[in-house]
């Protein structure tokens, strides 16, 4: 199946079982969890049910494109539902039955994986879900989100996309998944991968960078003592992406990153609060 | 009839089966018999998705309680005015029943209050729906989750439970899950229920379903060995049958399913144990090997309960296997380009524990000490210079990238790059020793150069952590210090070196950083625990150990001695010379600190005179059996003092030249052994 099509099949499915499907977020993150439909998603009482493709950045794991497993950016597909519901697991096997990967006929573990994330603050319990031997899948039951304990849990599945790609088509590598029927993965990002693995390894500006994480640091507490979570979370993101270019850049020592960590997820906490704050607000007033 | 109930989950991690089971058994038995529920049999039984307990010939009623308790004096029943007392009253209630039930009865010692209870039997099933719900949140875990409103805690979420006596269902929510008498297939298909008519019926149930399940875990062992076996017969070879990846894997399927595959020879290059622990911890497969246990190019998955579309799944699986291979040529190629000088050089970027500097100069230390050792224990100049040699390299591994990703690797690795570039195999030997013995009572390092080198490594660990007051309290050792200690005392008495206690610690401490919680006076009393532990293992009693305990004597000569005095001590004069010593011992606490030295002039009585004369003859012992023996052969001459010989007279001068004596026999008594601590023989 092609990997535009694994992808459609995937929201088509979703769509099918009551998901909003929504388009990415459009800011640079490590991981679909930063989502704000994750994010903040999963901090209220509100049920919620959606889906999306999301783009995440990882410069440190960028190789150039000449590491046929590695990618600097690459694709997760994310569903998140709250509450979690009873039959999740049968629904997530349908899933893979929708892209063309019966369960029946495959070796589909769920391997002990729990899943934390300490700039968000953010920890969960789950499985990393293996097909004939290969890691496709996260799934999570979020327990604690910017230091929140959560009340309703919120369930987390994050399809590797390329991963499934390269069993469904039986590629060796990354870069040969085809997107459609003409044209290869590697054609689409090739270039991308090639000239950003240079500018987060040797070009990205190290001092501008750190300005960047204080000024964006700064401004996020600003916009939260005004109410304005939504601009803050997006400084908090930013902080957390060019945190991550320093360090691929080796800008980064041990106790900076300690630090850091420690900082974006005091971010994360107060963007959180701000968001709670004002929905219990409402709610009230209801 | 019997009993069922099965906890229904999402996939437990498969490391929470077996403590889940042992939990469920145990609290079941103090659960029924609180419940004053009688039964013939019980046994817990599971998948990771199904916990179970089974109750056989549980009687349908708990037993009725019949039974009088005594309670205060008849006078305390009531008072002048008839009526019942506080005291009465709140005996009653204590054990639930009115004071008008309350009964008085005649003892030998006059009348008192008796309680008369009797509590009827109350019905099983009645029970069990409080008893099932109990026993579910009984059960601990490593690690507990929330997934429904109720905030129910539990390993994974709870998502069916059956609850059955006889064909009963006993019937109670947890979790917002309802019991009921349904059992599902499978997880990877379609979840229709399996409708269990009676507890007996429950595992054939299970496994008669057209994709079987194997509820037992001795069935499921069984059928994955075969499984194995059918493989590797087609293959004219054997499986290495690792333990823990077995039982993993028992825990982790409901019906194992084995499938062999044939892997690239090219990887058949990578060293056998980098090989082997790819396979089996990273993605769970059996290695194949011929009956020399030599690896062949073969590996064994094993599938959950399905075994169509063999071919394809076999492909995918052989795929990841490459993949990870891959991955670990690649770092084992890098590792042999860098070579183990270049390795050695990056330890100085790589933290020992704060204040005992980088792996560099734990190198360092461990080098020195490795000399000073050799020279105490005299060897010879080729040894010296190889376990030298080894010390200097014995950490060079831990910067390879093959131990960065497999840690378990550590000192293997270094041995095959040692092999790779040549080396001699006494070194290579010792680097793969390093780490020996890795448990309590695992195998100790072979040779003597690798003995040396391992020891000095643990020496240095220790010293290095007591240094920085890093000592393991009660449970608390995260640095598993009690292990590295015992490794050493077991190296040093397997070798017979001549080491003491004290001596080790010393030599140890000499090369080590200041430091401002230093705790290195601790370390000798807990390598000497440890000799104790090895001492009472064998079956030395404890006021021997304790009359042996030595920090200056070798190792193996306190082991030695330990054993002699404990022969020795069969004899009754010996026995009786210990009891003296203990007199002596005694009378000398009250003594003045400084007694004036012994003037032989002043010994008038023949009991003095004579003790005196017996200590001076002595013959010289020349080992710890002779001096006990010619310790007893003061048995009599003590005992003749003892009873004629008053040493607190009223003439001071008299009394100070006794005691004087006696501090002189005292000093004869304990030179080999701490007497005084031995206990009165039967």
């Amino acid at each position: 199946m092609n990997f535009q099509d694994i992808i459609h099949n995937l929201q088509v499915y979703w769509k099918k079982q009551g998901c909003l499907v929504v388009q990415p977020y459009d800011l640079e993150k490590g991981a679909g969890t930063f989502n704000p439909f994750t994010f903040f998603g999963s901090l209220t009482k509100k049920p919620t049910s959606v889906c999306y493709v999301e783009p995440c950045r990882r410069p440190a794991d960028g190789r150039y494109g000449e590491n046929p497993n590695r990618l600097g950016k690459y694709y997760q597909f994310q569903v998140i539902l709250k509450p979690s519901p009873a039959n999740i697991q049968q629904l997530y096997l349908n899933s893979l039955k929708a892209i063309g990967l019966d369960p029946e006929i495959h070796d589909v573990r769920w391997i002990e994986d729990d899943w934390q994330s300490p700039t968000l603050g953010a920890s969960g319990v789950g499985w990393e879900i293996w097909l004939d031997g290969m890691e496709i899948t996260q799934f999570t039951y979020f327990q604690i989100m910017a230091g929140y304990n959560l009340k309703p849990i919120t369930v987390e599945i994050t399809y590797g996309l390329e991963r499934l790609a390269m069993y469904s088509q039986k590629k060796d590598t990354i870069f040969d998944i085809m997107w459609n029927d003409t044209t290869t993965y590697g054609e689409m990002v090739m270039e991308s991968e090639r000239q950003f693995s240079h500018y987060n390894f040797e070009e990205a500006n190290i001092a501008n960078l750190r300005r960047y994480v204080e000024e964006n640091e700064e401004e996020c507490r600003a916009l939260c003592k005004k109410g304005l979570y939504l601009p803050a979370y997006d400084c908090a993101m930013r902080v957390s992406h060019y945190f991550n270019t320093l360090e691929a850049r080796g800008a980064i020592s041990v106790s900076d990153r300690t630090n850091i960590i420690a900082k974006i997820r005091h971010l994360a906490k107060l963007c959180a609060g701000e968001y709670i704050k004002q929905a219990e607000e409402k709610e009230a007033v209801k | 009839m019997n009993a069922l109930l099965q906890i229904g989950t999402e996939h437990l991690p498969a490391r929470f089966l077996r403590p889940a089971l042992q939990q469920l058994e145990e609290n079941a038995v103090n659960i029924l018999a609180e419940n004053r529920l009688k039964y013939s049999a019980l046994e817990t039984y599971g998948t990771y998705k199904k916990l179970v307990l089974e109750i056989k010939d549980l009687a349908p009623v708990s037993e009725d309680i019949s039974k009088e308790v005594k309670g205060p004096p008849a006078k305390l029943l009531k008072d002048a005015n008839g009526n019942f007392t506080p005291q009465a009253a709140g005996f009653a209630a204590k054990n639930g029943i009115k004071p008008e039930q309350l009964i008085v009865k005649e003892t030998e010692k006059g009348p008192f209050i008796y309680a008369d209870i009797k509590i009827k039997g109350i019905k099983t099933d009645k029970l069990l729906a409080v008893i099932f719900p109990q026993l579910i949140k009984s059960l601990n875990f490593a690690k507990n989750m929330v997934w429904e409103d109720s905030g129910f805690r539990f390993a994974r979420p709870i998502r069916s439970i059956i609850a059955l006596y006889g064909t009963k269902v006993i019937k109670f929510e947890i979790a917002g899950v309802k019991s009921s008498n349904k059992a599902y297939g499978l997880s990877s298909f379609k979840q229709t229920p399996i409708i269990i008519k009676s507890p007996e019926a429950y595992k054939d149930a299970l496994r008669n379903q057209i994709r079987p399940i194997l509820v037992d875990l001795d069935e499921r062992r069984k059928a994955l060995l075969r499984s194995i076996e059918g493989c590797t017969k087609a293959l004219g070879f054997q499986a290495d049958l690792d333990e823990d990846l077995i039982n993993e894997t028992v825990n982790f399927t409901e019906h194992p399913i084995a499938l062999a595959g044939d892997m690239a020879l090219s990887f058949m290059q990578l060293p056998k144990k980098l090989l082997t622990t790819v396979l089996k911890t990273q993605i769970k497969m059996f290695p194949v090997v011929n009956n020399k246990g030599e690896l062949q190019p073969h590996f064994i998955a094993v599938r959950d309960g399905v075994s169509v579309n063999q071919e394809e799944v076999k492909t995918g699986f052989k795929n990841v296997m490459t993949a990870r291979l891959t991955d670990a040529v690649f770092f084992f190629e890098n590792d042999l380009k860098l070579g183990l000088d270049k390795m050695r050089e990056k330890l100085k970027n790589i933290n020992f524990i704060d204040g005992m500097g980088t792996m560099e100069d734990k190198t360092k230390r461990i080098s020195a000490l490795t000399s000073a050792l050799a020279k105490e224990l005299h060897f010879n100049q080729t040894d010296t210079e190889n376990a030298k040699q080894a010390a200097a390299y014995a950490y060079a591994d831990l910067a390879s990238s093959v131990v960065y990703e497999f840690t378990d690797l550590q000192g293997y690795m270094g041995a095959v790059y040692a092999q790779k570039e040549g080396r001699a195999p006494d070194i290579c030997t010792a680097l793969e020793e390093f780490y020996l013995p890795l448990s309590a009572n695992s195998e100790l390092p072979k040779t003597a150069v690798g003995s040396l080198v391992s020891l000095a490594g643990k020496l240095d660990t220790l010293a290095a952590n007591f240094k920085v007051g890093q000592v393991p309290s009660g449970s608390q050792d995260p640095f598993a210090l009690r292990r590295q200690a015992m490794g050493a005392v077991r190296i040093i008495l397997a070798n017979n070196w001549p080491l003491s206690i004290n001596n080790s610690v010393e030599l140890a401490s000499k090369n080590l950083p200041e430091s401002q919680n230093n705790c290195l006076k601790e370390l000798p009393e807990f390598l000497w625990q440890r000799l104790q532990n090895i001492l009472e293992e064998k079956q030395i009693p404890e006021d021997i150990i304790s009359a042996v305990k030595n920090f200056d004597k070798p190792l193996n000569t306190v082991l030695l001695n330990a054993n002699i005095l404990k022969e020795e001590l069969k004899s009754p004069t010996l026995q009786a010379v210990a009891e003296a010593a203990k007199r002596v011992v005694n009378i000398l606490k009250q003594a003045p600190q400084n007694l004036p030295p012994l003037n032989t002039a002043l010994l008038k009585e023949e009991g003095e005179i004579a003790l005196n004369k017996a200590v001076d003859n002595l013959p010289k012992a020349e080992d710890f059996s002779k001096e006990l023996k010619n310790l007893a052969s003061l048995k009599q001459t003590l005992e003749d003092f003892f009873a004629k010989i008053m040493v607190n007279v009223k003439e001071a001068e008299i009394k100070n030249n006794r005691l004087a004596l006696l501090k002189k026999v005292k000093a004869v008594l304990l030179n080999s052994a701490a007497l005084e601590n031995l206990k009165k023989r039967g």
